[in-house]
């Protein structure tokens, strides 16, 4: 018989009015606006966040809410219950008065659009960039539309319509920069700063699939209350990000009881400087990483790897915890933090423990954590020394890795004084590479040692053979990402 | 009568007007087959795919999911009312099969229901029972068995066997050329609304109209009058919706007409990427005889295509790659013999380029050979065997206007070839990690179906009495703006602004038997047969403008004088006294003079005996070649598209920022093929990479910095209306050139003495594998 489902009323802006829905525990972000709002001009493409034509602008206040500002997110990844207190553009609301945006124009004149499938993604990721980032780099408009894919155009005429409205911003030409962000934005900002009305809550009938409830707890206490309450762990899973749990809803099928969301969590997002130590929030997201000076300043290693991780849609949802629990052999953040000799802070409600993150992998998709356990900090040792991070995947942006390896070292002289390589995509979970790296320990990094340490990796790891990659394949690259990061110790 | 177009008004031939739903697209109110509001009561068809490749159903049983809520219907091969047969060359294609599966992600039976979700919790309640057989998966198991869709086709001239045993060098081998996946944006989607008395509406995301109309007729034991199909446009097709379309508009028609509610069918992309065909992957085998100044003297090529499991189009996929065999090169001795193999594939299909940039990829294959063994430079080797003036191909076509020796040489100057070369020489010296190298590859393509009869296009035109216009024509938009440049056409020859003419969406009530948008011949046949109407329209206006401008102005106009410009009609010896066109329209309409015209359009001059393979299938070539710069990451393995010189001939482009487009976009396409888009299945034929996270498509970082292309827009005898050109297949071959200088770069490693094998696509696996190889 069909179970009961938890429906919840949540309040948003959408575009320039305030708007409410009753909305399904799983549902995507997507459908609520395609099909309860008739808002088609945001497409499905995959589902799964990796095309970007679902592209919407989401605004929110951030840094404990002293800075307002608009992020780019694949919606079909964002639970739509997540939308309630904020502001959501699509691309409906960026042409005001009949009078096309900027980016709209510029697309336009330059022929940017073919098929137009895609289009309203592109022009999404690249108003949440110069909303940001008034006049950006060739660079940075690259890195904002990877996450877009185009099968019409290839991409020279998108890249063209975007460089344009950098230039004519910096030319200042036509009052651009002031016409960016929709006049509507201040008056929608200022109505959320202090929004506190609560979600409302109510059941009704499932008709079949989908998820029963949707929870998004604002204290860790109603947290561990909910989870207790709910029991069983394999009835719930903790959605962060979302990026890994709406993929399994959107096309896997998965049906889960209990969806718990904990970004609302407050104290969780964060980075700073502790002593030694980096701490790391749990609810820090991939883009906060990148953006984040402490970081760059004393973990560029984590910056790096972060940089090369998914697209700027996902980074801006998907956050550095998740990447670690959801403990997939190929989470390219495990190989930074493993190689950082990082520590995890585990919380429930008898309070916290810490463990290496070595030992927090204990098999395929299996971790440490334990029943109504979950991350909520991570602490990582400022680095110091040389440091490498190299990622081997089919496409050499936006893509999963086939193998990906982080290395640091400390050299004494030209001794390796310490040395750690973390590697993934070659074992049921991401490792050590612990006989290469005693190999390498008190020795000079030259001769025939490097080539001996590239046959230790490979020897010492057992990978196998899938779609991203043949084992013979994936061996070799452990060999060249051995050798590519002991070149930079000699 | 002075001729209009060469009037250059915005918006006229030969200008670059924004696309005509560009406003609509980057505002998203441009609607999509599913974006359009959802008629009441509408239900949502889910389908139920086989999970083998090849296997016999021993029972269905749908009770269960029948009585699962929200259920309308489940169907099955039983509950086909007509033919269950959807093959539309060859009919060897059930809708739903009775007895045997045939692929992996072939649909079984259907499931209508009130929400996607109780669609997709019913379908699970469908038990099949199968007993599994052997599939067959690859072209060599295909050809032991010989299981091939028609006996050998070939084309032959000369006396191959003889010029190869005389030849001063001989080469002989074996290429592959991978699948690909289509990757539209918008996935596989039909509405289907019932009408009055029997009539089914179906809203098909399809490239072929008339095909679905027909189709899904015969399907439902209805006529084509019964059936009308309407298409506004694509989110991207690149053939992917030429046949392929029709299985699932059929599927929705079927669940429509059991129902007689509105239904709609859409695939999630996980299921089209499983379930749908893809190019067709090719093993070839080749052997070619040359001289000591590389001149190739004879070449012997079997091709053979890895069909799937129906014939779908893969004989006129087989058919291009042959005629294409040549590419852009004269060999004086050739024999073409080719293959269209049976397998447990899901059915491969139409895709950009249409088996030619498969039978191009041999013939480039020998070039770079010829090359290396000889010492001497590509370029130089293919600028020599290149097509001169007048010289026939195998199957006895001339080759008129061949452009070859002059392209190259404007490449070479455009891509400062020598310095370059040079450059790469020296990166290469200093980098041990990063390795660079160049490719080259020419393009001579064919346009006009091969199948001579479906090259003939129809427009429907109504002038309104206020000076606008409703055109309506055969063609399918899908991106390549094929309702721009026909529109451009059409407002050209009227002399009126673009903007008065509104594009109806693609109807086989208002444009029936339809030829596929297809084979780049979209805005030839529909662009042409537009210009008939709109001249039928204007020699009926001729007259009435006469009569006006005299009582007017008592102007006493020639009729062969009169232009139609600006909004406006005059008589150019008189050009101060004008007529607005509006004016004119209206005088027509009050004399009873009709405004409304059907036209038409055939390519004449073409025709192909297959059985001889001769003749003179193509209406005219287009010509282009293309340099490509890759550097090649030694320790991952991948390529990155360094920079891209393109010099394409367009003759007189119709609206040259299409073109562009075109070219670009085609480009990158190919150049995923040539490189990381890497279809796999497994051993019981299932597709492995199928969703985005998987099968990876270039992405904007894949573009290169340069991409310096020239458009060569000299006048041309052979060449279609306004003196344009096709453009939307040739330059996907240019992403081919790509492959060619990833193995450049990587044969840089030994000096370029040996030839690398390297497999394709050019993967970073494959990379790393040839590197080792070399290095052995």
């Amino acid at each position: 018989m069909p179970d009961a489902i938890r429906t919840m009323h949540i309040t948003f802006f959408l575009n320039d009015r305030k708007v409410s829905a009753e909305v399904l525990p799983g549902e995507s972000a997507l459908r609520l606006l395609r099909e309860r709002f008739g808002l088609t001009g945001t497409k499905q493409g995959c589902n799964e966040g990796d095309c970007g034509a679902c592209t919407v602008a989401i605004g929110d206040w951030e840094d404990g809410g002293r800075k307002w500002s608009y992020k780019a997110y694949t919606s079909c990844l964002v639970p739509a219950a997540r939308l309630h207190g904020r502001h959501v553009i699509t691309i409906e609301g960026l042409a005001v008065a009949g009078a096309l945006h900027p980016i709209q124009q510029a697309f336009l004149d330059h022929h940017a659009t073919q098929c137009g499938f895609c289009t309203p993604g592109c022009i999404m990721s690249l108003f949440c960039l110069f909303s940001r980032t008034p006049s950006p780099s060739p660079q940075q408009i690259a890195e904002a539309l990877e996450g877009n894919l185009c099968r019409c155009t290839g991409y020279e005429a998108i890249r063209d319509a975007g460089r344009s409205v950098a230039e004519r911003v910096k030319l200042e030409a036509g009052d651009i920069a002031g016409r960016i962000v929709p006049a509507y934005c201040d008056g929608v900002a200022k109505q959320l700063a202090g929004f506190d009305q609560p979600v409302g809550y109510a059941e009704v009938k499932s008709d079949g699939d989908g998820c029963l409830a949707y929870h998004a707890p604002v204290s860790l206490d109603e947290l561990f209350a909910l989870l207790w309450k709910i029991g069983d762990c394999a009835d719930y899973r903790i959605v962060n990000g979302g990026t890994d749990v709406m993929v399994d809803a959107n096309v896997k099928g998965a049906r889960f009881k209990h969806l718990v969301d904990v970004t609302r969590l407050p104290g969780l997002r964060y980075v700073r400087a502790d002593g030694p130590n980096v701490a790391i929030g749990a609810n820090t997201t991939l883009a906060d990483i990148l953006d984040d000076g402490t970081v760059a300043a004393n973990l560029p290693l984590l910056r790096a790897t972060a940089a090369r991780m998914a697209s700027a849609q996902v980074r801006n949802a998907a956050t550095l915890a998740g990447n670690l629990a959801t403990a997939s052999p190929i989470g390219d953040a495990a190989m930074a933090l493993l190689a950082l000799n990082a520590t995890l802070v585990l919380a429930t409600k008898m309070g916290e423990r810490t463990i290496p993150v070595e030992k927090f992998y204990k098999g395929y998709r299996q971790t440490e954590l334990c029943a109504h356990e979950l991350i909520t900090a991570i602490e990582v040792p400022a680095q110091t020394g040389a440091w490498d991070f190299q990622k081997s995947a089919k496409r050499a942006a936006v893509d999963i890795s086939s193998v990906s390896s982080a290395m640091v070292a400390r050299l004494d002289g030209k001794t390796v004084a310490e040395i750690r390589i973390a590697c993934g995509g070659v074992a049921p979970t991401p490792v050590l590479l612990t006989t290469t790296m005693a190999l390498l320990q008190g020795k000079q990094v030259k001769g025939t040692l490097v080539e001996q340490a590239a046959q230790a990796a490979a020897a010492e790891v057992a990978p196998i053979s899938d779609v991203r990659g043949s084992k013979e394949f994936r061996g070799a690259l452990v060999r060249n990402h051995v050798v590519k990061h002991l070149s930079t110790l000699s | 009568m002075r001729h209009s177009s060469e009037i250059q008004d915005p918006g006229t031939a030969g200008t670059s007007p924004h696309h005509l739903s560009g406003e609509l697209h980057v505002t998203g109110q441009s609607r999509f087959v599913v974006d359009e509001p959802r008629p009441a009561g509408m239900l949502f068809v889910k389908v139920l795919a086989s999970p083998h490749a090849h296997a016999r159903i021993v029972s269905i049983d749908v009770e269960k999911a029948a009585k699962s809520p929200g259920v309308a219907a489940v169907l099955t091969h039983r509950d086909i009312p007509g033919e269950n047969q959807i093959g539309h060359v060859v009919q060897d294609e059930p809708l739903l099969p009775a007895e045997v599966v045939t692929y992996a992600g072939q649909p079984v039976a259907l499931v209508a229901a009130a929400s996607e979700q109780a669609a997709a919790a019913a379908v699970r309640l469908i038990e099949v029972g199968y007993r599994e057989l052997e599939p067959v998966l690859t072209v060599e198991a295909a050809l032991k068995n010989n299981l091939l869709y028609a006996p050998e086709r070939r084309i032959e001239r000369g006396d191959v066997d003889g010029a190869l045993a005389q030849a001063a060098h001989l080469l002989e081998g074996t290429v592959a050329s991978g699948g690909q996946e289509h990757f539209y944006l918008e996935t596989q989607a039909c509405r289907a609304v019932p009408g009055e008395d029997r009539e089914i509406i179906l809203y098909s995301a399809t490239q072929s109209t008339a095909e679905v109309q027909e189709v899904a007729a015969r399907v439902l034991g209805l006529e084509s009058k019964d059936i009308t199909v309407d298409v506004r446009r694509l989110g991207g097709a690149f053939g992917g919706k030429e046949r392929a379309a029709t299985l699932w508009a059929c599927l929705a028609a079927l669940a429509c007409h059991a129902t007689r509610k509105p239904v709609e069918l859409r695939l999630e992309r996980i299921e089209d990427m499983a379930w749908t065909g893809k190019r067709h992957p090719f093993e070839s085998r080749y052997q070619a005889g040359f001289d000591r100044d590389g001149r190739i003297t004879a070449y012997a090529v079997e091709l053979n295509a890895n069909g799937g499991a129906y014939t779908d189009l893969s004989m006129a996929i087989l058919e291009r790659a042959m005629l294409h065999a040549d590419n852009a090169y004269f060999i004086p001795n050739v024999r073409i013999v080719a293959h269209a193999c049976r397998t447990n594939l899901p059915p491969n299909t139409a895709f950009r380029g249409f088996g030619a940039p498969q039978g191009i990829f041999v013939i480039e294959r020998v070039m770079e050979r010829i090359a290396r063994v000889l010492g001497k430079d590509p370029l130089e080797i293919r600028a020599l065997n290149a097509y001169r003036h007048d010289q026939l191909t195998p199957y006895g076509q001339l080759v008129e206007e061949a452009c070859h020796p002059e392209l190259f040489d404007q490449l070479r100057r455009a891509s400062q070839y020598e310095k370059l070369r040079g450059d790469v020489a020296a990166f290469n010296k200093e980098h041990d990690r990063l390795k660079r190298g160049l490719g080259v590859v020419p393009v001579k393509f064919g346009i006009s179906f091969t199948t001579a009869f479906l090259n003939q296009g129809s427009a429907l035109l109504w002038v309104y009495n206020d000076g606008t216009a409703s055109l309506s024509h055969g063609g399918v938009e899908m991106g390549q703006e094929v309702n721009t440049k026909v529109a451009q056409v059409a407002a050209t020859e009227l002399g009126i602004a673009l903007e008065r003419i509104r594009v109806e969406s693609a109807n086989t009530k208002r444009v029936g038997n339809a030829s596929p948008t297809a084979a780049s011949t979209g805005s030839d046949l529909n662009g042409q047969a537009a210009l008939d109407a709109a001249r039928q329209v204007k020699a009926r206006l001729l007259p009435v403008a006469a009569a006006l401008l005299k009582a007017r102005h008592s102007i006493k106009a020639n009729e062969h004088h009169l232009v139609f410009a600006h909004n406006e009609v005059y008589d150019e010896k008189h050009p101060a006294q004008k007529l607005a066109f509006t004016e004119v329209v209206r005088e027509a309409y009050v004399s009873q003079v009709p405004l409304g015209a059907h036209g038409f359009y055939r390519t004449a001059e073409v025709h192909f005996d297959r059985g001889q393979g001769v003749g003179h299938p193509f209406h005219y070539f287009v010509f282009g070649c293309a340099l490509v710069l890759m550097e090649v990451d030694l320790v991952s393995g991948n390529g990155r598209a360094v920079a891209a010189h393109i010099v394409h001939e367009t003759a007189r482009s119709l609206n040259p920022a299409i073109d562009r487009g075109q070219i670009a976009g085609a480009f990158v396409q190919g150049l995923g093929w040539a490189t990381f888009e890497q279809v796999v299945h497994d051993a019981k034929g299932r597709y492995l990479a199928v969703t985005p996270s998987t099968y990876k498509i270039p992405t904007i970082r894949d573009l290169p910095e340069t991409l310096a292309i020239e458009m060569v827009e000299r006048p041309r005898k052979h060449a279609s209306v306004f003196g344009s050109k096709g453009i939307g297949e040739p330059p996907l071959i240019y992403g081919e050139a790509a492959w060619f200088a990833i193995k450049d770069a990587i044969e840089s490693l030994c000096g370029h003495k040996q030839d690398s094998q390297l497999q394709f696509p050019a993967t970073p696996e494959a990379v790393l594998l040839a590197v080792e190889e070399l290095k052995k």
